[in-house]
């Protein structure tokens, strides 16, 4: 538990910053009797880290509930600029991803997972990703930003990207662009080997979710799994639109 | 002579000698799980009995029955058995014969052991001086509040 690592500052003077060498971070609500100590344990540690020059590995962040917006924003800036490389994250659907977290040349890999369905979608991947390292991407229930075409093409600026895992995810269009727009999810990448597309289109049977097709291009794929299964095109799930153009699965 | 030794490196047997003199007769393969004494084995190949200096005979046992039986199941059973302080000692051995399973294994079990406890404990644990001054400590509680709440009771 992150107490019990921070409380080793009090053992000696030795110790008293021991505890911010350690390259992994793990940080969840469910250690924390109150959500107040939980916020002050962030807001904490980024300062005492800050005070010093101590490299970040791994961030494990898991908060389920209503969080400080600003607290959460500062962990994320001081673990960009820490050079982080691993990034696990489970929030709560109103929470916005800060845009450092999409310019960080450090990270190879990143999850996030959010835990509450928010019809808006506030917690969503921007129009274009600056991640020169990232291999690995697992997406859950995070929206997708697409343009006033209703059309979205994150994933083509990351040149080593391997596997990539969409599970639940959501176009959010621009409120100018009608819902009725059929819109497109490109999937393009010269790198990738592995593409996982969960969607049950739950919630898209909800209005006022957009409606749209996922369109596949991906050279050096090897495997595409989609909802359970390898990818058929001759068997697609009802009403899921996929589209798998230049892959060296055709 | 050269079938002779063929033979015999199929099963063939080591010994090694705890600090406290006491012996084991243990299988190649089993003695290269420790880093250490395959190193040793690399550099004097004729060598048949190996000096463990800072291993005691009652923790040498415990680490070749590890060796021998480790998986999941063992690992999770294995360190209830054992006391604070050889679980020191066996860390100390297990890194000094350099057998990372082990070392995992005995750190694991003691963060368990420490888990929420306070400072005073764990310093009686790992025999740590306190050297902070008692304003510096009060400093560092106070700014740490949120992680000294819920402490067990020592």
């Amino acid at each position: 538990m992150i107490q019990d690592v921070v409380k080793t500052s009090v053992l000696s003077k030795r110790w008293k910053n021991l505890w911010k060498h350690l390259p992994h971070l793990k940080l969840n609500t469910s250690e924390f009797s109150k959500p107040l100590y939980f916020s002050e344990c962030v807001s904490g540690i980024v300062s005492s880290r800050s005070m010093g020059n101590y490299p970040l590995c791994t961030l494990d962040f898991n908060r389920h509930g209503s969080f400080q917006h600003k607290i959460f924003t500062e962990l994320i800036k001081h673990a960009m600029s820490n050079g982080l490389q691993h990034l696990n994250i489970v929030v709560p659907s109103n929470i916005g991803l800060p845009y450092s977290l999409f310019t960080c040349h450090s990270l190879t890999s990143i999850y996030i997972s959010v835990s509450m369905y928010d019809i808006k979608r506030r917690t969503r991947l921007p129009k274009h990703l600056d991640l020169p390292a990232l291999k690995n991407l697992h997406l859950d229930s995070v929206g997708i930003q697409a343009d006033h075409n209703g059309h979205a093409e994150p994933f083509s600026t990351c040149t080593e990207l391997t596997n990539l895992y969409i599970d639940e995810c959501v176009l959010v269009y621009p409120s100018s662009l009608p819902r009725k727009v059929e819109g497109k999810l490109n999937v393009t990448n010269a790198t990738l080997s592995n593409l996982t597309i969960k969607d049950a289109l739950t919630h898209k049977r909800m209005a006022p979710v957009p409606n749209y097709k996922y369109v596949i291009s991906t050279p050096k794929l090897i495997s595409f799994t989609l909802n359970g299964s390898p990818f058929l095109a001759s068997s697609l799930p009802e009403r899921l639109k996929v589209e798998l153009q230049s892959s060296s699965m055709t | 002579m050269a079938e002779e030794k063929s033979q015999a490196s199929s099963s063939k047997m080591l010994t090694l000698k705890a600090s406290d003199g006491v012996l084991f007769e243990v299988e190649l393969n089993i003695a290269k799980e420790m880093k250490t004494v395959q190193a040793y084995i690399d550099d004097c190949e004729d060598i048949e009995t190996i000096p463990i200096p800072n291993v005691l005979g009652k923790h040498l046992a415990i680490v070749i029955e590890y060796i021998k039986k480790t998986n999941e199941e063992y690992d999770a059973e294995f360190e209830k058995q054992w006391n604070m302080d050889d679980l020191q000692l066996l860390l100390l051995a297990a890194n000094y014969l350099n057998i990372s399973g082990l070392q995992e294994c005995l750190c694991k079990a003691i963060a368990k052991r420490i888990e929420n406890k306070s400072p005073e404990y764990v310093r009686k644990v790992f025999n740590i001086e306190n050297d902070h001054s008692p304003e510096e400590e009060a400093k560092l509680r106070k700014e740490y509040k949120w992680a000294f709440e819920g402490v067990d009771k020592d």
